[in-house]
């Protein structure tokens, strides 16, 4: 198939949460290295946001309740992946980042 | 072809007729197309009938259950025939290319359909078309 990655790079469209499938489809393929850059990117641009809202304290949590819901449920797909594919790490820091934020974000789990 | 608008329809609007008129007029002499990015409310139920060509979905006369999504199936053939050889990309990897959100969010779905036929196609045991180059 074509190369998604240089066709359409995270430094011109951010990897966000339609990405994940992406990732299923390489841990799928066995390719794990391509799914964990994929999630690495993922990562950095949601727990970017997540600080971003975090650092904006609660007075906006009504407009972006949607916003973190979105993020919150990336995360959380990313480690429903890394427990069917076996990825221990990526599983404990999307178990820790997910108890993280729930808490600041006030968020139920 | 057979099938129900569904108990949560209570109305149908010009646009809907439209698209009704065209499935009991065309009698299949013409492909008919759903734009990805059109909104759920606009399917009208059809989509069970709906098969993945790239970046619409093609209305057939037989349902199927194939998509990750639920809509429909993925005609693995046609979409990486769109996806890979036909569709021109312009040079969006060019990050000195100024690109505003709508762009952005179209290349969001774009990646987001290139992930749809991968995993079909890993799913129809054709995992050399899933797997891109490094």
């Amino acid at each position: 198939m074509i190369n998604v990655w240089r066709l359409i790079p995270d430094k011109v469209v951010p990897f966000n949460v339609y990405n994940v499938l992406l990732v299923e489809a390489y841990y799928q393929l066995g390719d794990m290295d391509k799914a964990n850059e994929i999630v690495a990117g993922i990562k950095s641009n949601v727990y970017e946001e997540m600080n971003y809202f975090i650092s904006l304290g609660r007075k906006y949590d009504s407009y972006l309740m949607y916003e973190k819901r979105i993020a919150f449920y990336t995360l959380d797909e990313l480690r429903r992946m890394a427990t069917t594919f076996n990825q221990t790490e990526l599983k404990t820091e999307m178990e820790q980042k997910l108890q993280e934020y729930a808490g600041t974000l006030n968020i139920a789990m | 072809m057979r099938w129900e608008l569904g108990p949560e329809r209570s109305y149908i609007t010009k646009n809907h007729l439209m698209i009704l008129d065209l499935l009991a007029t065309n009698n299949w002499e013409r492909p008919l197309y759903y734009a990805i990015t059109v909104s759920e409310d606009n399917y009208l139920n059809l989509d069970s009938f709906f098969q993945m060509e790239g970046l619409a979905y093609r209305i057939v006369p037989f349902a199927s259950q194939g998509d990750i999504f639920g809509r429909g199936g993925i005609n693995t053939e046609a979409m990486f025939d769109n996806m890979v050889n036909k569709f021109r990309w312009g040079g969006v990897e060019n990050p000195n290319l100024y690109l505003d959100e709508n762009v952005l969010r179209m290349l969001g779905n774009f990646r987001s359909s290139f992930a749809r036929l991968a995993l079909q196609l890993i799913k129809e045991n054709k995992p050399d078309s899933g797997a891109s180059g490094s």
